[in-house]
């Protein structure tokens, strides 16, 4: 039994025509690529991937962000995808909808505002996922949340995926 | 002038919080929110007081918006967000 994971970085990120976070490079000594969700309207960002020896189970969405401006209060992260089997599925790929979305709620640990934080979120709508299907992960800031209380932007750097191969 | 409705409070809070993004120390989303709803309502409550401040002649001549204006501009100046072209 092993774990399996697929890590995406905000410049491999696809989006929809509207509603998506800016790309932004920050950083002095080293690039900081990231994703900025807005605080305020729900944004989203798309990656794809083939879920190669997948074995059963929910999927770990680690969510690797800093806070732009804000060094205290919560951000809720949304997580969603959608599954298709080729040559078994017959849904029309450029119809399909996603599974019901799984949120997290991650808290500004302060002390230092652009500090590194973890969200997990667990993916428990899995859209009747099977080994090696072509899998679209929807993550988005639900922003307007009560429960998302961050001012400023919420900068998405890394997203890792983890599941177990049996 | 006219309180703002529900769905303009947020725009001006949403835009806010692009523009002047903080920090705003233990402050939330919501308490932004509500500072915006009480500012609208402040302006509501002392749209009397202020005009009566203007000068009879400014008072007289200007309309609600030009008034509303020069309010905007001279507390824009005075916290250092408005240039103007004799600055340089």
């Amino acid at each position: 039994m092993a774990t399996v994971y697929h890590q995406f970085d905000a410049m491999s990120a696809q989006f929809l025509s509207t509603a998506f976070p800016a790309l932004v490079r920050n950083g002095t000594n080293v690039p900081v690529y990231g994703l900025a969700f807005d605080a305020a309207t729900d944004e989203a960002a798309f990656w794809t991937f083939r879920a190669q020896n997948y074995g059963s189970g929910n999927l770990t969405v680690n969510i690797d962000w800093y806070a732009d401006t804000a060094s205290t209060n919560d951000v809720v992260w949304g997580v969603q995808l959608a599954a298709i089997t080729p040559d078994a599925d017959t849904t029309d790929v450029e119809a399909k909808t996603l599974a019901t979305a799984n949120t997290g709620t991650d808290t500004h640990l302060g002390t230092t505002g652009q500090r590194l934080h973890r969200a997990v979120v667990t993916l428990s709508n899995l859209d009747s996922l099977a080994n090696n299907d072509n899998v679209w992960l929807r993550v988005y800031r639900d922003a307007d949340a009560a429960g998302d209380t961050m001012t400023g932007d919420a900068i998405l750097v890394l997203v890792t995926v983890s599941y177990s191969d049996t | 002038m006219a309180l703002m409705s529900a769905i303009e409070r947020f725009r001006c809070w949403a835009q806010y919080m692009r523009d002047l993004p903080g920090p705003f120390g233990t402050a939330s989303k919501a308490d932004i929110r509500a500072a915006v709803d009480a500012v609208d309502q402040w302006v509501e409550d002392n749209q009397t007081t202020y005009n009566l401040a203007l000068p009879l002649a400014f008072r007289n001549a200007a309309t609600p918006t030009q008034k509303a204006l020069l309010l905007c501009y001279v507390v824009m100046r005075r916290v250092g967000r408005l240039r103007s072209e004799e600055d340089g």
